[in-house]
């Protein structure tokens, strides 16, 4: 009954989204023109920003991810967020749910039914969740830190390693070579407290790119809300939830000669946060303090044409501290890593990338009662075949080592295939299956009731998709793409009270997640007027289908905070110095509970902000921008009882010199 | 010229749009308002179930089970007749009267509610982590209060006909139930030894007898001695790991009201007994040790050996009406569950309560 409705509702969405897109191309048909630039697949990720000269080019990862499910954040989008944070990105942009406690406060991502834990993080294709707690808080990610945000959708453990289970996100700051100097300075002040500014300056001519980024941002959150009382709904404000956080990023490449290039980046976050209590519980002043550190630096060779080889060191700190009216825990976890990948391009059709990682933790964590380390090692194989320029197959696979246990080999194969094209669109047919594993984080296996024996989780993923273009030269495009998806996810960790009643971590569950992803986005350009307009669709089914008698939670309900409908519609659009972004979400309702009964209900949010742009000399200009969020004055909670703020105005002031 | 090629793009995109949020966007069905009383009142056929919530959320809830049809009639009662939240950490419940009295601890609160229709009639607030209530009168009740931990706390004297705190009594540290015996009033003292007796003429300490440590549970019996379960201590380091730096093993203590000093002691070999409660005759006392459940005699000089029930249970329960044993289930991740038993230790049922059931009120 439940897989029938649930196929039944795949079939309505597809039918109506292709509906929909198709005839809007047919209507199309007759207009001949030319076929367009070239389709922006995942494969076109592997192209750096167009280079003047090509004697050093890096493969990106996603060059090797065919058959898969991306979403792109770029620079120019997310410049608009550049003192805000990966949180306020994700939740505005993508249908993804973004599990909040309130503004500033913890934010974990959910990727296609699963938890936080399954979704891996990496900045430079280093893994940057925190190796404790084995998830990364968005709120501590400020957006301007980098230039693009990739989230790819789905299982890809031979590809990105430990977590990638739900999904990546994947952190860049990509080089434009010979760009030039540019700087800019924000400045922004809003409701409740709220200041924040960033600066930003890049340089780069044919030899040496330079990028330095740093933001602040403090609020005092003390917005009004409503709390339900014996006389009724009293307006209160809230408290303790004032946050304060900054971030610095540097990041230089220097070319050497015909064949190398070195690279370095450097990024550093703090936060220090109060920690917003619920609604109708008592304030015991809780906060927390986070830092991390992050420095990096690598080496890549170009040996020819064919061999490119790549070595990369990386060093991360990362400090939580913890206080309440009652205890204090405090954590700090230093990581050393390498990687080395050499990658052999056999010819236009075939290449094949090898390498490892190797890790080492080393903690000090109060909730482990003494220094403990752990050595992770992966070896990787990555391969890349295009028989025919319509065709494009990838087979990948990976073995990690984790401190003397063997999580599972993970391949992927995934493929691409151009079936259908015409002047003006094409379509393709995408398919992956991926095995996906994570290793038990540090907190699983070291806390003082942890199990260092907990086995790795491991999970089994397909999915399918139909990517449609509809491209023109001008004066606009329309991509559309629909993927369905399923996954099992075995030996899933649960935290349960043992019989002394502690908690400890246990391989209770499997889980079942699956669902539908439908997004389409409209490019154009029309005289002074240009639009990029994007909607995207998720329905999300996510359950424990097994379990063990140990585990009281029941199976076949829906995962508490898995909305099983998201929906995002965002559209940029500029005219003239004028500049408008418009950002519409709808999250569907979340359980609250693993036995599914209390729930939160859905909301709209609407924000958006209107800028204009003003040349005040040559070289220079200020934008002033208007910024407003939750602009229907939507009471909602993301989270239960925490409270979110009404509606909220934030005015910036930005200057650009290039 | 854009604008006709695109429209009917746009047209389908949204209409498709808004089917599918209108198919899809519905939210489950709220059960609507309760219709007429929750439950008769007083005759002891409904159990009301006190479930805690997780910590650090206001979701803490009162079941009500009827006894007669053998259902829940409802798994968050305050909330469904009076439309708003209980609050975090909902400790204990005591009927006075036709008033219910809900002790909601993290929150710092009293709900007061009347029993025939658990609509609610006032809160007392800004209390220090409250615990449990007793009434000396119909006009007067005591309630512990923990304040801070590690520092004294105090029992609060609330006036129940304006349901305001009157006067603060400082008591021994971590104030736990409380019991009206002999004119007296007696506050375990659960991070100490001690018993502080309160004289309710003159609201004052009047004497604190030493027992042993964690004094949390206590009862009187038919024969009136007092029965007093004492946990004992175990002390953790400040931060994680919470490293046990010392434990102290548990004991069962009986003592005469009059002659308090002269203590029957029963040890327990390792831990500490909890979960106190004795049955409608007064002759029979019941509590939690280990992972079981023991019975033991009023007349008893000596703990039991076997358990009565072999299982854990977070709360415990004796209907005073047919000495049914209720013992309660609680995961916190998830809605707990409640077992019921014969007096012989012989499963009844089971039902489904909500989140971290605690204890049980017979009404």
């Amino acid at each position: 009954m439940r897989t029938q409705r649930f196929w039944r509702r795949w079939l309505l969405a597809a039918i109506g989204l292709l509906g929909g897109f198709f005839g809007a191309s047919s209507s199309q048909a007759q207009q001949t023109h030319a076929v367009g630039s070239s389709p922006s697949d995942s494969s076109q990720l592997s192209t750096v920003q167009v280079l003047p000269d090509v004697r050093v080019q890096a493969a990106r990862p996603g060059r090797f991810a065919v058959g898969s499910r991306l979403t792109t954040i770029d620079s120019l989008a997310l410049t608009q967020y550049r003192t805000g944070t990966l949180t306020d990105v994700l939740a505005a942009r993508t249908p993804l749910f973004i599990k909040n406690y309130g503004p500033g406060q913890l934010s974990s991502i959910t990727i296609r039914g699963t938890s936080a834990r399954h979704t891996a993080v990496l900045w430079n294709g280093f893994n940057i969740n925190l190796p404790s707690l084995g998830e990364a808080d968005f709120a501590l990610l400020p957006a301007g830190g980098n230039t693009r945000v990739d989230v790819q959708h789905g299982p890809a453990g031979a590809t990105y390693g430990t977590g990638a289970v739900g999904g990546t996100v994947l952190l860049s700051s990509p080089i434009r070579w010979g760009a030039g100097t540019q700087v800019s300075a924000q400045l922004d002040a809003g409701q409740y407290g709220l200041e924040a500014g960033s600066l930003e300056g890049r340089f780069s001519n044919q030899k040496v790119a330079v990028r330095t980024a740093a933001s602040y941002r403090e609020a005092r959150n003390d917005f009004p809300y409503n709390s339900p009382e014996i006389t009724g709904l009293v307006r209160r404000r809230q408290q303790n939830a004032a946050v304060r956080q900054w971030s610095l990023s540097q990041d230089a490449t220097l070319r050497l000669g015909e064949h190398g290039e070195l690279m370095a980046a450097i990024w550093l976050t703090d936060a220090d946060r109060q920690l917003q209590p619920a609604i109708g519980s008592g304030n015991n002043h809780a906060r927390e303090q986070d830092q991390s550190r992050r420095l990096l630096a690598g080496y890549r060779h170009v040996a020819s044409g064919r061999h490119e080889s790549a070595v990369r060191v990386a060093w991360f700190e990362d400090v939580i501290d913890y206080q309440n009216d009652d205890l204090t825990s405090n954590s700090r976890v230093r990581t050393t890593q390498a990687q080395a990948e050499h990658t052999v391009t056999f010819n236009s059709k075939a290449s094949l990338r090898i390498g490892g990682e190797a890790q080492h933790f080393a903690a000090e964590v109060d909730g482990y009662g003494k220094p403990v380390s752990e050595n992770r090692f992966s070896g990787f194989g990555l391969l890349r075949y295009d028989p025919v320029p319509r065709l494009q197959l990838t087979a990948n696979l990976r073995q990690a080592f984790i401190s003397g246990r063997r999580p599972p080999l993970a391949p992927t194969v995934g493929a691409e295939w151009q079936f259908w094209q015409t002047p003006v669109q094409q379509v393709s047919l995408k398919v992956s299956a991926s095995r996906s594993y994570r290793a038990p984080t540090l907190n699983e296996r070291f806390w003082r009731t942890g199990d260092p024996n907990l086995r790795p989780e491991n999970g089994i993923g397909y999915e399918a998709g139909l990517r449609h273009q509809f491209t023109k030269n001008a004066p606009w495009n329309l991509q559309t793409e629909l993927t369905a998806y399923h996954q099992l996810v075995n030996d899933w960790v649960q935290w349960l009270p043992n019989t002394q009643g502690d908690y400890t971590p246990r391989n209770l569950r499997q889980v079942r997640a699956r669902g539908l992803e439908a997004s389409s986005q409209l490019t154009g350009h029309w005289g002074a007027y240009s639009l990029v307009a994007r909607a995207a669709y998720g329905f999300t089914e996510s359950e424990k289908v097994e379990g063990r008698a140990e585990d009281p939670d029941p199976s076949g309900r829906q995962l508490p905070y898995v909305p099983l409908h998201s929906f995002a519609f965002t559209t940029d659009q500029s005219w003239h110095k004028w500049q408008l972004t418009t950002g519409l979400t709808f999250t569907g309702y979340r359980y609250t509970d693993a036995s599914a009964v209390d729930f939160l209900p859905s909301y709209t949010l609407l924000n958006a902000s209107l800028g204009r742009t003003l040349a005040i000399a040559p070289n220079w200009a200020v934008t002033v921008l208007a910024q407003g969020f939750n602009l229907t004055n939507r009471d909602y909670q993301v989270y239960a009882y925490r409270a979110m703020p009404p509606r909220n105005a934030a005015l910036s002031l930005r200057l650009t010199w290039r | 010229m854009f604008q006709l090629r695109l429209s009917p793009f746009l047209t389908r995109t949204l209409l498709t749009g808004i089917g599918a949020l209108t198919l899809f966007g519905c939210d489950p069905e709220s059960d609507g308002p309760l219709t007429g009383p929750p439950a008769p009142a007083g005759n002891g056929s409904n159990v009301y179930v006190v479930n805690e919530g997780q910590f650090n959320t206001p979701n803490g809830a009162i079941s009500l089970f009827s006894k007669t049809s053998k259902t829940v009639v409802d798994n968050n009662l305050f909330t469904k007749v009076n439309g708003r939240i209980l609050g975090d950490v909902v400790q204990s419940m005591t009927v006075v009267g036709d008033q219910g009295y809900i002790v909601v601890n993290a929150t710092g609160k009293v709900e007061v509610v009347t029993m025939a229709d658990f609509k609610q009639v006032a809160t007392i607030d800004r209390l220090q982590q409250p615990r449990y209530l007793v009434a000396v009168s119909s006009s007067k009740a005591y309630l512990s209060e923990w304040v801070e931990r590690g520092k004294p706390g105090r029992v609060a004297v609330i006036d129940l006909r304006t349901n305001t705190v009157t006067k603060s009594i400082p008591v021994g540290r971590q104030p736990e139930q409380l019991l009206l015996a002999n004119g007296r009033l007696y506050v375990a003292n659960s991070d100490e030894n001690t018993i502080s007796v309160i004289n309710p003429t003159s609201d004052a300490v009047e004497t604190t007898i030493q027992v042993q440590d964690g004094p949390s549970s206590l009862v009187q019996d038919k024969n009136g001695n007092i029965w007093v379960a004492c946990a004992g201590i175990t002390r953790y380091g400040p931060a994680p790991t919470f490293a046990v730096v010392s434990s102290t093993k548990g004991n069962m203590i009986r003592f005469a009201p009059g002659t308090p000093t002269n203590q029957t002691v029963l040890p327990f070999a390792s831990g500490g007994p909890s979960n106190l409660v004795i049955n409608g005759a007064k002759d029979q006392l019941y509590y939690s040790y280990g992972s079981a459940v023991y019975q033991l005699n009023a007349t008893a000089t000596t703990l039991p050996a076997t358990p009565l029930l072999r299982r854990n249970f977070y709360g415990l329960g004796i209907d005073p009406q047919d000495n049914t044993i209720y013992g309660s289930i609680a995961p916190f991740t998830t809605t707990g569950k409640v077992i019921r038993y014969q007096p012989t230790g012989m499963a009844i049922d089971s039902f489904g309560v909500n989140i971290g059931p605690n204890s049980f009120v017979f009404y």
